[in-house]
């Protein structure tokens, strides 16, 4: 009798698995619902400028986004107390700056991570990101009804968790061990406030946890296609310091 | 008749905010806690026990007290109701109004000395502090040695009750009586200076005036700052002195005694102008389900002579996290005696009824496996400060650290 419960539920585990969407639609989904593909070729840079807050301690402050394509990001937040904090990466080197923390260099796993994290148009150029899809459950996450679904990066192999939204295709919740300069930190991103920012639909409202903590950005304002000067993608010169000296001047030297 | 019994009771509403404030202090220990038997303690039967009690308390005093005792339990610094008559006292306009008396002062053994003394204050180093305002400091000491004499936190609180003691209105006069180094009693009205430095706000923490102070002692360079706050304004100038007016300095003081902490991360970023050696750590901060470490990001030039720190039991938290790092990399000896061990990563949240609450969410292991908190930095040249030798005017702990660095000249990391 045992045995048959046991072969009964997972008759019903694969039926149901057999019922879910296949990842790969909950992706294309996602990108028709929040414009298309031709709206998205449309966008070539944004700039988006909001606020940041740390509720649990109190702490605030501003956030910039100046981002390219292909992979050009600046990442710039003022916050109350602790100062300016960039994060940027320029299609070829990643860095943070912060005067708390000093200046830093990305290498390594963290770099190539930034760098995928700085792709333009990130939901049309989700293949480039993952080389695996799996729909493996219907659940709810943040009082909203999901389809999960593990990714498997292109790089390293490291598996991320999605949850879309069943109604609307949105998506919900990413899960993932982001790589920092402080070593690996499981993490999750919480995307809400879903609106029109000229060709596509996106999250205006983002929400960080990590390390215990939860950080919450609202963008306030959203340009697509703003002009934005190729010098604000280049390192500062605090990076620039830790950065190699080229073979051809260290000779001259 | 009279009415003070009804003005201390509760109005149901404030019952209500007060035990979501005690429900919100316990849960989040219990969530937040890096262990899940939060200090080795069964937390559920806390709750169940104080509970209770605080349903049937009469005020919100007695409710404040039972979330104080619950936190006591975890005998883990880091752990505190701050009350919301505190923050109305430190805003940022009154704490402008919160004087200073232009000298610093430290219990050694039972009795409180004068240990430093900004020019144009009328009195000497090595004074005793017999009063303060009429007030006899021997049995405030007595009182803090009572409740913390055989703990770790007995210099930390024994400071703390004297920076308080010493503190009013500025521009006002604050009679002391000192005993000089003849033994005569000498009665002094003190008048009370504006703080130095900045207020800086940060988070739910209250104002703090921060402020740092760099020279040049002969060749050897003395940085000291107050606490681990504001970065933007403290960073540049350690990072100025370091590398440009000390760039050839024999080595370098930091001078951490009386330095709370504060963002636990600025250890790494001061850390920074005098390590120059990439991807080190100062040491781990582990929560319940992940860690972080608390990497060092070497500046683009940094200062690579001899470094000295000096610690002391008032150098907490963040300050403890920045002299056992560096420590442990070999990067400074440290100077002074035993830190507070207070070493833990916390935040500052406000409660439903307008008090603050700190909290501790990790527990802080040095890069060389110490953990910090109960056991604190020990230093390696222990040097205590004596009546005697600041009688004489020196400082026996920063003497200490020049002698050591006078004799590294040559020994460039």
């Amino acid at each position: 009798m045992k045995t048959l419960a046991i072969v009964l539920v997972a008759a019903c585990a694969v039926a149901e698995a057999a019922d879910l969407p296949k990842a790969e639609t909950l992706f294309e989904k996602y990108v028709t619902v929040t414009g298309g593909m031709a709206a998205y070729a449309q966008r070539r840079t944004e700039v988006a400028k909001g606020t940041v807050q740390m509720a649990a301690s109190g702490v605030t402050g501003t956030a910039e986004f100046y981002s390219a394509a292909p992979n050009s990001q600046v990442i710039i937040m003022e916050v109350q107390g602790v100062g300016r904090i960039e994060q940027g990466t320029d299609g070829v080197r990643a860095w943070e700056l912060s005067e708390v923390a000093g200046p830093r260099l990305k290498e390594g796993a963290e770099r190539i991570e930034a760098l995928r994290e700085a792709l333009f148009n990130l939901p049309a150029n989700w293949r480039k990101l993952y080389a695996k899809v799996d729909t493996v459950a219907a659940e709810t996450t943040e009082g909203i009804e999901c389809y999960k679904v593990l990714a498997t990066t292109t790089n390293g192999g490291k598996v991320e968790t999605w949850w879309f939204d069943r109604k609307t295709g949105y998506t919900v919740k990413n899960r993932r061990t982001a790589i920092t300069g402080m070593g690996e930190i499981p993490a999750e991103l919480i995307f809400k406030d879903f609106k029109k920012t000229g060709t596509v639909i996106q999250p205006l409202t983002l929400l960080q946890r990590a390390g215990g903590q939860e950080v919450v950005i609202r963008l306030v304002t959203v340009n697509p296609n703003a002009a934005i000067p190729a010098s604000r993608f280049a390192p500062p010169a605090e990076i620039r310091q830790l950065m190699p000296v080229p073979q051809t001047r260290k000779k001259a030297a | 008749m009279t009415l003070l019994p009804l003005l201390a009771q509760m109005s149901p509403q404030e019952r209500s905010v007060q035990l979501e404030s005690f429900e919100h202090v316990w849960k989040t220990v219990r969530d937040k806690h890096w262990d899940v038997r939060p200090g080795g303690l069964d937390w559920q039967k806390v709750h169940d026990e104080l509970r209770p009690k605080a349903d049937k308390a009469t005020n919100a005093s007695e409710i404040r007290a039972l979330m104080s005792e619950m936190l006591a339990r975890l005998k883990q610094s880091h752990f505190k109701v701050i009350t919301s008559v505190a923050y109305k006292d430190l805003d940022l306009d009154s704490a402008w109004g919160i004087g200073e008396p232009g000298f610093e002062a430290r219990v050694l053994g039972d009795k409180a000395y004068v240990v430093k003394v900004e020019a144009g204050v009328p009195v000497s180093l090595g004074w005793q502090i017999r009063k303060v305002r009429g007030n006899d400091l021997t049995k405030s000491i007595q009182v803090v040695d009572a409740v913390y004499k055989n703990t770790n936190y007995r210099d930390l609180r024994q400071t703390s009750m004297l920076q308080s003691k010493l503190m009013g209105a500025p521009g006002t006069g604050m009679p002391i009586e000192f005993e000089d180094a003849q033994g005569n009693a000498v009665a002094k009205t003190i008048l009370l200076r504006e703080p130095r430095g900045n207020a800086v706000p940060f988070g739910n923490l209250p104002p703090a005036p921060v402020w740092i102070e760099t020279r040049k002692i002969g060749n050897t360079g003395y940085i000291r700052f107050n606490m681990f706050l504001d970065p933007m304004r403290i960073g540049p100038q350690i990072g100025k002195f370091a590398t440009t007016t000390c760039a050839q300095c024999d080595g370098i003081v930091i001078d951490v005694r009386g330095n709370p902490g504060g963002i636990g991360i600025m250890a790494c970023g001061v850390a920074g102008w005098f390590v120059s050696k990439p991807n080190t750590k100062l040491g781990t901060m582990h929560m319940r389900e992940s860690k972080m470490m608390f990497t060092v990001n070497p500046r683009g030039t940094t200062f690579r002579g001899p470094v000295a720190v000096l610690i002391d039991g008032a150098s907490a938290s963040t300050a403890e996290i920045f002299a056992g790092g560096l420590q442990d990399l070999k990067r400074a000896r440290v100077f002074g005696t035993k830190s507070a061990a207070a070493a833990l990563p916390s935040i500052v949240e406000r409660l439903p009824n307008g008090d603050g609450f700190q909290y501790a969410v990790a527990n802080y292991i040095s890069e060389s496996g110490r953990t910090l908190e109960a056991n604190g930095v020990i230093p390696d040249e222990e040097i205590r400060l004596t009546r005697e030798s600041l009688l004489a005017g020196n400082d026996a702990v920063i003497d200490a650290a020049i002698l050591w660095i006078r004799k590294q000249k040559g020994n460039s990391k």
